[in-house]
């Protein structure tokens, strides 16, 4: 009987989890094989919906944009926050000002962020007033050339602040005595990056990017908000694709199936980042 | 050697500047805009030419910031506190009895629970929406606040839950251990010591709880139909997606939806990391 009491504590959140994301995900995984608009009735096509979605190439198109999207955004967001998480490891005046001034953009919600870009990025926006002060004529950053670069920039905006202050604290935890011991055996900063930092570092990079990687993969709300996957199709990555396959081409077979097919990419995601999260006692 | 660590400073400041410029700079915009005139717009200035409140008060007092329906920017003000306070008190109280139920209650395939609250946690929502879309018909919270209550819970709760787990695992067994051995039960030990000593971890769960209720789009889209029911962002898309854009306005919205979070977290810093990396750095 007490065994079974300690299942009360966890009741709540097995139903929600249970009820809100378990059984939502097997409807989903039924509708996908069905023919289905928004309000009609289903009828079984079997894999049509996947056949359709790979054949009329909706569905790599726009996993290339999101792989493309992912991995430049990742690059980025971990180079700029390994870099500032370095020079702020450091001790000088003002270190903690500059770290609070660069945490900001990770604190904007989506939304907010969105807007703020969307004034940026416009033409007669704050970049171009900027630039024809230079004497510089800016692109149409919303063009098909430059929809998905300005997309990243974005991301890596808002997103790098997070692989800075996780770095950071990895950094923290890294006793001092060992940079002491090394810079008295005569080891220069690259060997003592490369040998110490780099290998105590690994365990919180990788966590940060799997992360990360989850978060900038799903990403939806800046790119709807900015461009709605335009122009054409031109920024249209899986979560925004299946967006609008669902509410504005009402075609619910082929939104799920799209929801089914990236699946596998996020469960692999998920479980090795589970792997790499500590487990209890190894704390 | 001299020379070389000077070069390090040199690069070093120069890559600061640079990071402090790239994130300065939209949000200077935002902000100016948000405070000037908007006749400045037109004549294409970088600096402002006045300070005026004057587009916060057209925001709120007029009635038309989107679309042509005549409801106050006050009203989706209203929702998103009442939506975000809704999801927090549910979600942290939710989370107090299965984060400390994870840490701390003996039960079989605990490490499995665990897994799956960490994979909820980090669940990409997109791929329920459909579901979840026709599961609020069904149910009839469509365009209800609780409808967008009951789906932020799927955002919120797993998070809480890994946070406060993470907080309990940290506390020593001993005291407790004590308090329950002078008779008290499990519960009246949760809420009289160890709630008391996890303060940190309640506090950091319910502030990352608001601001995750209070930034998320995509449900929220999905559930709202109508302008009365709208809450922050929602009504924010509205604003954007007309043929004409009132910046001055706009930016107004953006500053007060920004506010809250980002007092929120730069007034709790210290808890935040471990919060983001669920707990995997102390």
């Amino acid at each position: 009987m007490k065994k079974i009491f300690g299942y009360f504590y966890l009741l709540p959140v097995i139903v929600i989890v249970g009820v809100l994301i378990i059984f939502p995900l097997l409807w989903t995984g039924y509708i996908s094989f069905q023919s289905k608009q928004i309000g009609g009735e289903a009828t079984f096509v079997g894999l049509k919906n996947y056949i359709d979605l790979i054949k009329n190439g909706d569905f790599f198109d726009a996993l290339w944009k999101s792989i493309y999207f992912t991995g430049t955004s990742i690059f980025f967001k971990l180079l700029l926050g390994l870099v500032a998480a370095l020079i702020l490891n450091q001790n000088f005046k003002g270190r903690n000002i500059i770290r609070t001034w660069l945490f900001i953009p990770w604190t904007i919600p989506r939304f907010a962020t969105a807007i703020i870009f969307l004034w940026f990025f416009r033409q007669s926006g704050g970049l171009d007033l900027m630039l024809r002060q230079l004497g510089i004529v800016s692109p149409y950053w919303f063009g098909p050339k430059f929809v998905m670069p300005t997309m990243i920039f974005v991301n890596v905006w808002k997103g790098f602040p997070f692989f800075m202050v996780s770095i950071l604290a990895g950094l923290q935890a890294i006793p001092s005595e060992i940079y002491e011991a090394a810079t008295v055996d005569g080891a220069n900063r690259l060997q003592i990056f490369r040998h110490i930092t780099m290998p105590l570092l690994k365990n919180v990079i990788l966590i940060a990017t799997a992360l990360s990687t989850i978060w900038t993969i799903s990403e939806f709300d800046v790119i709807f908000l900015m461009t709605g996957g335009g122009p054409g199709t031109a920024s249209q990555v899986i979560p925004i694709l299946t967006y609008v396959k669902a509410f504005r081409q009402y075609d619910l077979g082929q939104a799920t199936a799209l929801a089914m097919l990236s699946l596998p990419i996020f469960i692999a995601l998920i479980i090795s980042l589970i792997k790499l999260t500590p487990r209890e006692g190894e704390r | 050697m001299m020379k070389k660590s000077v070069l390090w400073k040199i690069l070093s400041i120069a890559t600061i500047v640079f990071l402090i410029i790239f994130v300065t700079l939209p949000l200077y915009w935002t902000f100016t805009i948000a405070f000037r005139p908007s006749r400045d717009l037109f004549m294409k200035r970088i600096i402002p030419s006045d300070i005026t409140l004057k587009n916060f008060a057209s925001l709120i007092f007029s009635k038309n910031w989107g679309g042509f329906e005549s409801v106050s920017f006050l009203v989706p003000l209203k929702n998103s506190l009442i939506v975000s306070g809704a999801t927090t008190f549910i979600s942290v109280l939710i989370s107090i009895f299965a984060g400390y139920g994870l840490a701390r209650i003996n039960i079989k395939r605990k490490e499995l629970f665990s897994g799956f609250v960490l994979f909820s946690y980090v669940f990409p929502p997109f791929i329920l929406i459909i579901a979840l879309y026709s599961f609020l018909h069904w149910i009839k919270l469509h365009n209800t606040l609780p409808g967008v209550v009951l789906l932020h819970l799927i955002i919120v709760v797993p998070y809480c839950t890994w946070t406060l787990r993470g907080y309990f695992m940290d506390l020593p067994k001993e005291i407790e251990e004590a308090a329950m051995i002078d008779g008290l039960t499990r519960i009246k030990t949760l809420f009289k010591i160890v709630l008391p000593s996890a303060a940190p971890g309640v506090v950091s769960a319910t502030i990352f709880s608001f601001t995750l209720s209070w930034s998320e789009l995509l449900f929220s889209m999905i559930v709202l139909d109508s302008y009365e029911k709208f809450t922050l962002p929602v009504a924010m898309r509205t604003m954007v997606i007309g043929d004409y854009v009132d910046w001055g306005k706009l930016m107004a919205g953006v500053v007060i939806s920004l506010l809250p979070p980002v007092i929120l977290y730069l007034g709790l810093q210290r808890f935040v990391v471990r919060g983001l990396t669920a707990g995997a750095i102390k």
